[in-house]
């Protein structure tokens, strides 16, 4: 490779990065339009960056006109591709039609099934209990509920902003990593912060890490303090944790005013 | 039991029964991620039957091994809705009308975008773990500043030096692979 190569070739990411001078972007340029190589590391680079960046996607790669873009299309279009396609649609809208009417909230007793439930229950009443938690969980868990200040405008360098976004994209790491900062944050902040902090505890099973941060939401002077409890209870759900469940459903059903109030009066009816 | 081949050869035979199976497994989970993250219950659907047929697409004619079904499903539904995310915002901020693509184009361009950021992911893994740590961070928009603090390093110089090496190292392993070619920019 030419020494002129290997000079531009080491300017790749400062020319990506707009750090070069405009002389310098403007000589780099005029590289590239002699040197095809240089051309093509510029691509990949930019290719790779764009490709490997988690918060990104990389749409530049191909367009409509591509061929290999026309050809699958064609693909698709096939008698044996639209085929597939309208038995997944047709087996999806079953499914979700079966779900609708499938109550949410499962009884185990009916009154014509009494005596074998009462068979069942003797035989297997301790699995009954773990398996009652656990779709306890499944119905009740509402992790995407978590507050948003992406829809009220905040400015882009808010570690609030930075927080979701880091949920959104599954960046639990860094949101645990900012854990020293949150906890320097005024009571509004910090109760908004600490449900993201909470729920990347959860989400990476580190579960006494989340039931001490959702402990330390409850005790904020903030409008979202009683968050905390509801999310601790998600958390004792999960780990099948009984007796915690139920005490703090019952600390939720103490004031009508707490979150979730109605949901948590369901859960602790049926804990107990 | 249903295994990973099974899910795989009942999804390409388009058999009702293996296809429910997976939409009472797995749905439940991709629906709480697409939900919690700013989409609707119309979007949850057209993600996960996206997901479906680009398995279908990607593994008729060329089977390859994936290690789990669910893993792997869950993180091409990630990439379809994260996709439809970044491609909204785009529209945001140059204020576009959305640009009219029919789904099957829409499809195409999702399963080649895929297919090459798996081609990258896999050199990208050939990597020294050392390379793997600097280079994730930094095509994840750390700075040379905070790849200094984060990892340690002696200076800026070090680290930029470093971030060159590996972005070196893993240009060349991309090039010298066969399938390259198949990725390579028209020009």
């Amino acid at each position: 490779m030419s020494d002129n190569y290997n000079f531009y070739y080491e300017q790749i990411d400062d020319y990506l990065n707009g750090h070069l001078a405009p002389e310098a972007h403007e000589a780099f340029e005029k590289a590239m339009e002699t040197i095809p190589e240089l051309k093509e590391d510029v691509l990949l680079s930019k290719d790779l960056m764009l490709s490997l960046d988690k918060n990104n996607w990389n749409t530049g790669h191909y367009n409509q006109k591509s061929p290999e873009v026309i050809a699958l299309r064609n693909q698709l279009r096939t008698e044996e591709y639209t085929s597939l396609a309208n038995t997944i649609t047709a087996v999806g809208n079953d499914y979700l039609v079966k779900k609708q009417q499938t109550p949410k909230k499962r009884h185990w007793f009916y009154p014509s099934s009494i005596a074998a439930a009462i068979v069942i229950l003797i035989s297997s009443y301790f699995l009954l209990k773990s398996n009652n938690l656990e779709s306890q969980y499944e119905n009740y868990a509402n992790w995407e509920s978590l507050p948003s200040v992406i829809e009220k405008g905040t400015d882009n360098t808010s570690i609030l902003l930075q927080l979701e976004n880091d949920y959104i994209n599954g960046n639990y790491r860094s949101i645990i990593k900012a854990s020293e900062t949150i906890y320097l944050l005024n009571a509004p902040e910090r109760a908004f912060a600490l449900q993201y902090l909470g729920a990347a505890y959860f989400e990476t099973a580190q579960y006494n890490q989340a039931i001490l941060t959702f402990d330390h939401l409850t005790e904020l002077n903030s409008l979202e303090q009683s968050k905390g409890y509801w999310y601790a209870l998600l958390v004792y759900l999960k780990t099948e944790n009984k007796e915690k469940a139920l005490n703090t459903a019952k600390k939720i059903t103490e004031n009508p005013n707490n979150y979730n109030y109605k949901l948590a009066l369901e859960i602790k009816a049926d804990l107990e | 039991m249903h295994t990973t081949n099974t899910y795989l050869e009942g999804l390409i035979a388009g058999d009702r029964k293996v296809i429910s199976a997976i939409y009472n497994a797995f749905y439940p989970k991709v629906k709480s991620f697409v939900m919690r993250n700013k989409g609707s219950e119309a979007d949850v659907q057209d993600v996960f039957q996206d997901a479906l047929m680009y398995l279908i697409t990607t593994f008729k004619d060329n089977p390859k091994e994936i290690h789990s079904f669910e893993a792997y499903l869950f993180t091409i539904c990630k990439n379809i809705w994260r996709r439809s995310l970044k491609k909204e915002k785009k529209q945001v901020i140059k204020e576009q009308d959305p640009i009219l693509v029919d789904k099957e184009t829409d499809l195409s361009l999702f399963t080649l975008e895929q297919h090459l950021l798996e081609f990258y992911q896999e050199k990208f893994q050939l990597l020294s773990d050392n390379c793997k740590e600097i280079l994730g961070n930094y095509f994840n928009g750390m700075s040379y500043e905070e790849l200094l603090e984060d990892l340690s390093y002696a200076s800026i110089n070090t680290v930029r030096q470093r971030v060159f090496k590996c972005k070196s190292k893993i240009i060349q392993l991309i090039k010298s692979d066969s399938r390259y070619k198949k990725f390579r920019y028209e020009r």
